[in-house]
């Protein structure tokens, strides 16, 4: 029988044009960072992990190198090796008792049963294990002495796949480490118990170990377990102790709460409770200061909040005498000016800082403290407000458009603000607290100056906020009924205040504006093929332009298609094509949208984001550092010419109709193995047919409209996936007991189509 | 005349130091269980077909996808390996191709398709499905069960040994059964494991004990009770040695007899499956059979977030055994025309597979569009009621609400949806909402209620 080369090509891809479903998934890192200059192991835990074959950790100084993989042995390899060592046994105890008979124990023997111990012990089977953090690699990190300290991001990587970034830290502090957390494995501990060891310990597992401070501590939370880390303070000291949990792992699909909620508590010597923390604000990840009653030792305990653990349950534990800021005022600053910052916290060096305002947007304020806090610069002009305009009588009077610098000082306290508007005049009013580290919850509301409310609004749901779960700032949009002054009232939902209840208003016409955010933020590429990319657009201020979407300085080889977003979408999933040749590591792609907005082109780069699910449900974007893309396998000349669009796009569909679309077909039979499928087809569209045509060297895909559910006027793209179409009967039965992703050999580029009103 | 009958008597009786001492004495070997002595069905006929009900509660929301609605044309994202359904002997009728059994038995049962509440939370689906309101509110309504035990149950006349609402074998723990109904209309929770023997029933099978030693119990403590001795006439007393009697009646009498399996054919038994559920069923066929109203089989392992389908692989074929064996044998003893079984959970899962770690292959809950499945007392065979659209995701025709079945199952049992419920409060409450109360409603499923 002859064997077309396609169909070797495609079935060799196996995991092929993109292989997501069996790339390597990251679970934890563990430790979670390291300190600058030194050199450390490193456990990652997840799935798919045994052909990882490199390490990446974003930006320079930082190296990695694979030195072992674990996973469970399977019940069958452990059932065979359990058996083999009871012959072992029962033998050895044959010639203990007849040392004369013909079956001696032997060297070899003896020999084989440490090895068969030695093979259980270092990787036993584990029917309780976590399937999706079974598996372990341990890495080898070097950090150069001169990396700054900061965030960086961990990725795996195998011939085939690039699994999604974890968060990596380097400090500039001593680090501790307790010994990685190992899965409960009861069955193992009766195990050891039946070779001779120890039995299993019972009861509340404990850790606790001695440091010196400053220093950061990592640590792995099991369940029911308390760490508790002693050490030498004297008196006077303002000590400062962070932990980053839910920060390293922001959201745990399958865990509620859905993140490690750290606790933090601190004993004197006699173990007599001094302070105690459970968050910091309305940040999960609690910060405790503690000033030192008089010199001694004290014991500082982490454990989650309802005493779950498990092993990506990871935190770090910053400790000691350090600088942090726990406000700043104002909030941001206009681009083109720079900006005096007052700063609030413990242990600082200054009380305030200068920023120079360059780009607009909000980033992180550094400086000589632990903690980057966050920091906007905008266009519109700013002001502060006055201390006395907290009544309606002394109400600010404000030029718009703008934004006010204010605070939220006393509990129970409101500002009030006025502006002379127009009938009709579109209004705009909008906080930046929480989003800014600010613990205000606003609410605002606008008033005529007879006092009827034209619009309040306490929390409005910005998809922006990928880390916020309780995002609280205000945002409303009114249309004034008449000309008149009008009054603004902010104030604190929970009627609460203080001097970092600190708000930057902006208020004054629509501004519209969108952000994008592009999902994946991993991508592994066979040469040559394509795979599909979402990028969501959030938009503001009643922006529903279209967004035109292309990569920015991308290496050469790499193509969008379909990169749009149409007028009043909210996202697009289009193709990115990779060159027809490997890179050697990945490379960071850079999305950037542009649309015509009120005359103006506006550019923003789309953030690279991961979409996690927490707690069962709730699912958020959260953006990571980069955009990594992986391209693998060797250059496939036979397929330069195939897989490309030869109709007319944008495809015109009409409700109850068909539309053909003409595609360059692979060389070979491919039909007899292979199948298109449309992938996450729009509602109402299908796939109708696939068709062979010009003798086969093209197919003709026909697409149908369903004529009540395609909408009219609706644009998009049409993605179809190359699936395999008949498996051997052995492939078939391994698929029905471990079913996963069907991953497809090849992509189409994305087909861009339009819905016809008629 | 105050129109609330709520009887605060019976919920919160009296408790005197002679009755502690009395329940103190009893209450560990379940010789509470003894104030009522025969088994005998309703006091007064009611005018519904059905005279029971067994519940098959899939609590954790069992996929729609991959049981009663079938959906291969939808593609591999959606139906993972279980794209062959099978024929049933309803022609049209396609189910999961791991459910050959119930295959054999779809002109018994009906199908609903379109069963809907949009709720994808545990508690509160389990609530809207079970009592037909939704949560929230002054009051907490009782589920079905607790309005079948009041209806049917002491209030009614019921006299059985066995208490009117039988939950087999552990409760479910999401909500409160009785709701506002309070304590007495709590179903009693056999625990234990009627695949093992024997079937250890709270309080009523004493693993481990046998009738004799129980006896010698019984006589010992006689010997201790020399109040009794002291004086033979008290009314008090001989109340107490009445239920003594009624209890020991239960235990070593009827009331133990029908959890004891033995008494089955090993055939049948065998056919029922030998697992927890296929033995809940069969004790679920015996209680009715002796006509307790209400037994649920509280069957669980369906929250399915992780690896769907070999939960599948491993669960569907036993509950394929017990669910078709109970109908079979329901039919085949005259019981499925006077016995609804319901069959169901709380939601459906998502359409689209998870395939992505950590749920390798799993389904989310959904409460958009999900099965249920009814059949006897009155409920036609071989029916599908309403459908889901082309992925399972969304109701395309005919919705039916919880409450649209449970007026359909209070129909068939001959519980008006008038009839009064009495509350802590004494609001006018009635088993059915009222047009007022805002809870959706597509009507009862007339097209499957025999006239």
């Amino acid at each position: 029988m002859k064997i077309s080369p396609i169909i070797v090509a495609l079935s060799c891809l196996g995991v092929t044009a993109l292989a997501q479903s069996r790339a390597p998934h990251l679970a934890y890192v563990y430790p979670a960072g390291g300190q600058a200059g030194t050199t450390f192991q490193v456990v990652v835990g997840g799935q798919n992990l045994m052909a990882v074959s490199n390490a990446f950790i974003t930006g320079p100084g930082v190296r990695a190198v694979v030195l072992d993989h674990q996973r469970p042995m399977n019940q069958k390899e452990f059932n065979d090796l359990r058996d083999r060592l009871k012959v072992l046994q029962e033998k050895f105890q044959a010639a203990r008792r007849n040392r004369s008979g013909a079956n001696a124990w032997t060297a070899a023997d003896a020999a084989e049963r440490e090895q068969i111990r030695a093979k259980i012990l270092r990787n036993p089977p584990n029917r309780k294990a976590n399937p999706a953090m079974m598996d372990t690699v341990t890495l080898k990190v070097a950090m150069a002495a001169d990396v700054a300290p900061g965030d960086r991001e961990i990725r795996l990587a195998m011939p085939s796949g690039l699994s999604n970034p974890l968060r990596f830290c380097i400090s500039n502090l001593r680090e501790f480490s307790k010994p990685a957390a190992q899965a409960a494995n009861p069955e193992l501990e009766k195990f050891i118990e039946k070779l001779g060891g120890k039995p299993a310990p019972t009861g509340t597992p404990k850790y606790e170990a001695a440091i010196t401070l400053p220093a950061v501590v990592n640590g792995q939370i099991t369940p029911g377990e308390v760490d508790r880390y002693r050490f030498a303070a004297r008196r006077g000291q303002q000590l400062i102790f962070t932990a980053s949990a839910r920060s390293l792992i922001p959201y745990l699909a399958d865990a509620v709460p859905g993140w490690f909620e750290a606790v933090l508590t601190i004993y004197d010597a006699k173990g007599m409770e001094l302070a105690h923390q459970e968050r910091f604000r309305f940040d999960p990840d609690p910060v405790l200061h503690f000033e030192v009653p008089r010199d001694g030792e004290y014991v500082i305990a982490i454990h989650d909040s309802i005493y779950r653990g498990r092993e990506d349950f990871v935190y770090r534990l910053t400790a000691g005498e350090l600088p942090l800021v726990t406000g700043i005022f104002p909030l941001g600053g206009r681009r083109g000016e720079k900006t005096s910052v007052t700063l609030t916290g413990w242990n600082l060096k200054a009380k305030s800082l200068v920023h120079e305002n360059t780009q607009t947007g909000t980033a992180p304020l550094t400086g000589d403290f632990l903690n980057p806090v966050p920091f906007t610069v905008d266009d519109l002009p700013e002001c502060t407000e006055s201390a006395t305009n907290d009544s309606l009588q002394t109400a600010a009077a404000l030029t718009l458009p703008i934004i006010v610098n204010g605070c939220v000082r006393r509990p129970g306290e409101q500002k009030y603000f006025k502006f002379a508007g127009q009938a009709g005049q579109k209004i705009v009013a909008e906080v930046f607290a929480r989003r800014l580290g600010s613990p205000l919850d606003s609410n605002l509301r606008l008033t005529d100056a007879s006092g009827k409310q034209i619009a309040f609004n306490d929390d409005w749901d910005d998809p922006a906020c990928g880390l916020e779960t309780h995002h609280a700032d205000s945002y409303f949009a009114a249309t004034l009924p008449a000309a008149g002054t009008y009054f603004i009232a902010l104030a604190d939902t929970q009627g609460h205040g203080g001097p970092d209840f600190a708000y930057r208003l902006r208020l004054g016409g629509p501004e519209p504006d969108f952000a994008l955010r592009v999902v994946p933020s991993s991508l592994s590429l066979r040469a040559g093929m394509s795979a599909p990319v979402t990028v969501y657009a959030l938009r503001r201020d009643g922006c529903t332009n279209a967004i035109s979407l292309s990569l920015q300085d991308a290496p050469p080889g790499f193509s969008l298609s379909g990169a749009r977003i149409d007028a009043n979408q909210d996202k697009a999933q289009f193709t990115l094509k990779a060159p027809a040749w490997p890179t050697d590591e990945p490379v960071a792609i850079t999305i950037t949208g542009s649309a015509v907005i009120q005359g103006k082109q506006i550019v923003h780069v789309a953030e690279p984001a991961e979409d996690m699910m927490q707690a069962f449900i709730y699912r958020h974007l959260v953006p990571v550092q980069e955009f990594a893309v992986t391209v693998s396998g060797p250059p496939r000349r036979f397929l330069a010419g195939a897989f490309k669009i030869l109709s007319q796009t944008p495809v015109k569909l009409s409700p109850g109709r068909t539309a053909r679309v003409r595609v360059s077909a692979p060389p070979g039979n491919f039909s007899g193995r292979f199948k298109l499928e449309l992938r996450d087809a729009p509602a109402g569209i299908s796939l109708a047919r696939v068709a062979p045509v010009a003798a086969g060297r093209e197919w003709e895909l026909t697409f149908a409209a369903d004529q009540g559910k395609a909408r009219p006027g609706f644009k998009g793209n049409l993605i179809c996936e190359v699936v395999p179409q008949f498996q051997k009967s052995s492939e078939r039965k391994k698929a029905a007991a471990q079913p996963t992703r069907r991953d497809a050999a090849a992509m189409l580029p994305a087909i861009p189509f339009w819905v016809a009103a008629e | 005349m105050s129109t609330n009958f709520f009887d605060f008597g019976k919920q919160r009786p009296h408790l005197s130091r002679r009755e502690a001492i009395r329940r103190a004495l009893f209450a560990g070997s379940g010789l509470l269980l003894a104030r009522h002595l025969t088994f005998s069905a309703f006091a007064a006929p009611p005018t519904g077909r059905a005279r029971s009900v067994i519940q098959i509660w899939m609590w954790g929301g069992p996929s729609h996808l991959d049981m009663f609605d079938p959906k291969p044309e939808a593609g591999y994202d959606y139906c993972g390996p279980l794209k062959s359904p099978i024929e049933t002997n309803v022609s049209g009728m396609r189910i999961c191709e791991l459910l050959p059994q119930l295959a054999k038995q779809a002109d018994k049962y009906s199908i609903i398709r379109s069963m809907t509440h949009g709720n994808n939370g545990h508690e509160t689906a389990a609530y809207i499905v079970q009592t037909g309101r939704q949560p929230g509110g002054r009051l907490v309504y009782p589920c079905v069960g607790a309005v079948v035990s009041l209806e049917r149950g002491y209030d009614a006349g019921y006299q059985g040994l066995i208490p009117p609402y039988i939950v087999l074998t552990e409760p479910q723990g999401r909500f409160d059964e009785a709701g506002f109904l309070g304590a007495r209309y709590k179903p009693f929770a056999t625990g234990g494991n009627p695949a093992q023997t024997p079937f250890a029933v709270e309080g009523v099978v004493s693993p481990g004990i046998t009738a004799q030693r129980q006896k010698s119990r019984r006589e010992l403590l006689h010997q201790l009770d020399t109040l009794a001795l002291t004086l033979p006439d008290d009314p008090q007393i001989t109340a107490n040695t009445q239920a003594e009697n009624q209890a020991y009646d239960m235990i070593l009498g009827d009331g133990a007899k029908v959890f004891d399996l033995a008494e089955e054919k090993p055939e049948l038994r065998d056919r029922y499956g030998k697992s927890k559920f296929g033995q809940s069923c069969l004790v679920a066929r015996r209680l009715v059979e002796r006509g307790i109203p209400y037994v649920t089989i509280n069957y669980g392992g369906w929250d399915t977030h992780k690896n769907n389908f070999q939960a599948m692989q491993r669960q569907l074929p036993e509950m394929d055994k017990g669910f078709a064996t109970l109908l079979q044998d329901l039919a085949d003893r005259g019981l499925l025309d006077r016995t609804i079984v319901w069959w169901g959970g709380e939601f459906g899962r998502t359409p689209k597979v998870q395939w992505e770690a950590p749920w390798n292959g799993g389904r989310g809950h959904y409460g958009k569009v999900f099965c249920h499945v009814v059949a006897g007392g009155g409920f036609k065979g071989g029916q599908i009621v309403g459908a889901s659209d082309a992925r399972g995701e969304e109701v395309k025709e005919r919705p039916v609400y919880p409450v649209d079945l449970i007026g359909s199952i209070y129909a068939q049992m001959g519980i008006a949806p008038t009839t009064k419920l009495p509350n802590p409060e004494g609001l006018p409450t009635f088993v059915m909402p009222r047009a007022g109360e805002g809870i959706k409603s597509a009507g009862v499923l007339k097209e499957i209620m025999s006239a």
